[in-house]
């Protein structure tokens, strides 16, 4: 399916939208994705770049379910458990950091909060509340919560921008980690190259609205661990994939 | 400080005033006092404040426990609440005094019919507040809720109470001042005890000393609920917010 090269790796997850439109404040409708498939390959993490607006969100919340207004479906065969980091942390503001990462686990699950405050470095404010933190410290909490799940499935919206570049660094550090051991799946939005390439094992770069897929890249293994010069080599084919659509 | 200072002075005014107007019509805050004493050590006020109080009770409950149910279903549903709304608009216009005549007349001179009058009254407020409450729901954190698969309970627990608190809090208050003072009317329209029947002999009598009496300790009553029952509620309600510095 487009090209991919993951021949052999069943598909964890397949998003099919034959059209979606929105329609926007002058009643005009506006085409936002259309015969669009995107597929996911077990425990791979995808990264999907490209111009904002372009219905990257779109895609992402269609995959989360919390749109529900498209033609085409959504096929999760093994029924992988989702957990989300959306762009903005939506932590419960009257419950202090603990419990809003409690909240979110399925009382069977293991209590694994203190480890994850422990790795992503916000245990000092464990029992704040949200309008206590700043906003990188909230950032880091929406990301334990997701991962506090141990989601089969999850979905990152640009979870990591305006952050500064030392904590940036740590967080992408223990989600690479963390998807790496238990082999999740994984989504991710977001308009920083490097970043997508430091941490993706495919790259899918899309077009201006109505989104389409120009290239599909795969990035050399092992994830996370990439030179300068393929860093340099795989922008290059990035910017070549987008001048040839423009 | 300066709020005793006011009540201090308002006796003040009050102790010359009568003293000036040596009137049955104008007893003194000390003749009142006494009254007060006296009507405690006889039984008779403990008695007759419960039975307002017991009104007042069950009739806020039911309205606010209705109201609280009616006002999220009309600000989530819009069918609901289009439907609806005629209703409440009727019922909030509606003077007390007609809803407690029909109530008497229609369900009889019973304590039911005292109950259903408060609650109509009231019920309408209650929906209006939880209403907007419910309409002001964050949807952000919803979809959060359904991303990480929250049962009902912890939605109601803590997504929808937590909002609507402070919704809750203000038909609270108002509630409780508004179910006061129509239970005193339903009293005096139709019950044979009771702070307001109290109130309505007293008047055929000319015993301002009484109403006064009674009347106070209802003003006293009434700051009590407020100091020990809701602001406690609203301060917990509201520890969550950033403190204003």
């Amino acid at each position: 399916m487009n090209g991919a090269p993951h021949a052999g790796v069943p598909d964890a997850f397949e998003i099919t939208v034959t059209r979606k439109a929105h329609v926007a404040a002058d009643a005009t409708r506006v085409v936002v994705l259309q015969d669009f498939i995107l597929s996911l390959p077990k425990s791979g993490f995808v990264a999907l770049i490209g111009p904002s607006g372009c219905g990257k969100t779109t895609l992402l919340r269609i995959a989360a379910g919390l749109d529900q207004s498209f033609v085409g479906k959504v096929r999760n065969p093994e029924a992988l458990r989702l957990g989300v980091v959306f762009q903005e942390p939506r932590l419960l503001p009257w419950r202090n950091v603990a419990e809003n990462i409690a909240l979110a686990r399925p009382a069977a699950m293991p209590d694994n909060t203190a480890d994850l405050a422990d790795r992503l470095g916000f245990t000092s404010v464990l029992s704040r509340y949200p309008s206590e933190l700043s906003l990188g410290l909230a950032r880091r909490v929406s990301l334990a919560r997701a991962l506090a799940i141990d989601p089969g499935l999850l979905l990152l919206d640009e979870p990591f921008v305006s952050l500064d570049g030392a904590s940036a660094d740590r967080l992408r550090e223990v989600l690479a980690q963390t998807v790496g051991q238990s082999g999740a799946t994984v989504l991710m939005v977001t308009h920083d190259v490097v970043e997508a390439i430091g941490l993706a094992d495919t790259l899918i770069v899309l077009s201006e609205r109505p989104a389409r897929i120009l290239a599909r890249i795969a990035l050399p293994a092992p994830r996370g661990r990439r030179t300068i010069e393929d860093t340099e080599a795989i922008l290059a084919e990035v910017r070549k994939a987008q001048a040839t659509a423009g | 400080m300066t709020k005793a200072l006011s009540l201090a002075v308002l006796f003040a005014i009050w102790e010359v005033a009568a003293l000036v107007a040596q009137s049955r019509l104008l007893p003194t805050p000390g003749t009142i006092i006494g009254t007060i004493g006296l009507e405690i050590r006889s039984g008779e006020m403990p008695f007759q404040f419960a039975c307002t109080l017991g009104r007042v009770g069950v009739a806020f409950t039911v309205a606010f426990v209705l109201g609280t149910i009616i006002g999220t279903a009309m600000g989530r549903v819009p069918v609901v609440d289009r439907f609806f709304d005629p209703w409440v608009v009727i019922l909030l216009n509606l003077p007390a005094l007609v809803v407690i005549i029909f109530a008497y007349l229609w369900i009889g001179l019973d304590e039911t019919a005292a109950i259903v009058a408060v609650v109509l009254n009231k019920l309408p407020n209650v929906i209006v507040t939880t209403r907007e409450g419910a309409r002001a729901m964050d949807a952000h954190l919803a979809e959060m809720a359904q991303v990480f698969r929250f049962s009902a309970l912890k939605r109601l627990r803590h997504l929808l109470l937590p909002q609507l608190a402070p919704y809750l809090a203000i038909a609270a208050r108002s509630g409780l001042s508004t179910v006061w003072k129509i239970v005193l009317v339903v009293e005096l329209l139709g019950r044979p005890n009771g702070v307001g029947f109290v109130l309505g002999t007293s008047f055929s009598l000319f015993d301002v000393t009484k109403i006064l009496a009674y009347a106070l300790m209802f003003v006293a009553l009434m700051l009590g609920v407020e100091i020990l029952g809701v602001q406690p509620f609203e301060r917990r309600a509201a520890r969550w917010r950033p403190r204003r510095v």
